[in-house]
């Protein structure tokens, strides 16, 4: 019997960016103290409960990615994000899945 | 002489603070320091803006002991201590906060790439703590970052010591922060002013001096 699950999303998503060449942290897209208490609040209701780095939020006319790293100072900031942003759109288009409609990354911290 | 320069004591910046640094004070944040970032704290650790100030403070108690130190022995600079500690200590939650978003151009539709203002504040602060002597009390970028291609200024406050030529340091760190920002991202930077915050010199009188 196998017990473990398939990664959600976010969680895939994340791995990715963590792997991607001058990304050194995922920050969170929401402050997490905030998301702290939603999950309490969450949990309370008996929601599912789940706290993101990566955002995947799915609209009527596509999804929208949301992503803040870290990257380091050896190369342009600006080089390591739009990496990132097309790390994230090659993940859907190999994957087989719609792409999104709009991938947004932020640069939170450089070094 | 503070024993604990580094730790806020008469100001309450507190909910200033946890609006700019994502539910964060500057108090838990050195707290946190003080712990050697143990236990490790998710909250704390996805978070950029607090790690712009763990890392400013970080920076503030590697110098202030030997500004407290040179205080001490120069007649010249005179950062008085516990009002210069706390002066830094203000700037640090507003300064660590992400602000603006500066766009990052990119020719795939549906991106929409940027770089926050914090960060870029972040990086003119890692070139003054790479240069000896100078620690970055506060830097502003007026004009408007949000749109490509606007003419922006830099404007940085300063504390020096070790009894520096302001002349050469301001200089050097003019052109670095430029090379900087030029690096990471796509600004139209007009102009990069330099003010000594303690000897109350500006970058012209201090050229002049």
């Amino acid at each position: 019997m196998n017990d473990e699950t398939p990664d959600d999303l976010p969680t895939e998503l994340t791995r990715l960016l963590r792997n991607t060449e001058g990304v050194h942290t995922i920050y969170a897209a929401k402050p997490m103290v905030p998301a702290l208490v939603e999950a309490v609040v969450e949990a309370v209701r008996n929601d599912p409960v789940g706290m993101h780095l990566v955002l995947v939020n799915e609209h009527e006319d596509g999804t929208e990615i949301v992503a803040s790293i870290g990257v380091t100072t050896d190369e342009s900031a600006s080089v390591v994000c739009r990496r990132a942003h097309d790390a994230l759109r090659e993940f859907f288009s190999e994957s087989g899945r719609p792409v999104p409609r709009e991938i947004r990354v932020s640069v939170g911290r450089v070094g | 002489m503070n024993d604990h320069p580094q730790r806020p004591v008469e100001a309450d910046n507190s909910s200033l603070d946890a609006a700019h640094l994502d539910g964060h004070s500057i108090e838990s944040l050195s707290d946190y320091l003080d712990r050697g970032r143990e236990p490790r704290d998710p909250a704390i650790e996805s978070s950029a803006a607090a790690q712009h100030a763990l890392a400013a403070l970080a920076r503030l108690r590697a110098v202030a002991p030997k500004i407290i130190v040179a205080d001490a022995e120069a007649e010249e600079f005179a950062p008085r201590n516990d009002h210069w500690v706390k002066r830094i200590l203000d700037q640090i939650g507003v300064q660590a906060h992400a602000g603006r978003d500066i766009p990052i151009s990119h020719d795939i539709e549906g991106a929409v790439l940027s770089i926050s203002e914090g960060a870029i504040r972040a990086v003119v602060r890692e070139v003054g703590d790479s240069m000896e002597g100078l620690l970055v009390e506060r830097c502003k970028l007026e004009g408007d970052v949000e749109s490509p291609g606007a003419p922006v200024e830099i404007h940085v406050e300063l504390s020096t010591f070790d009894g520096l030529d302001l002349d050469e340091v301001t200089a050097e760190f003019r052109e670095r922060v430029e090379q900087a920002v030029r690096l990471h991202v796509d600004l139209a930077v007009t102009q990069v002013t330099v003010r000594v915050r303690d000897t109350d010199l500006s970058e012209e009188e201090g050229r002049a001096k």
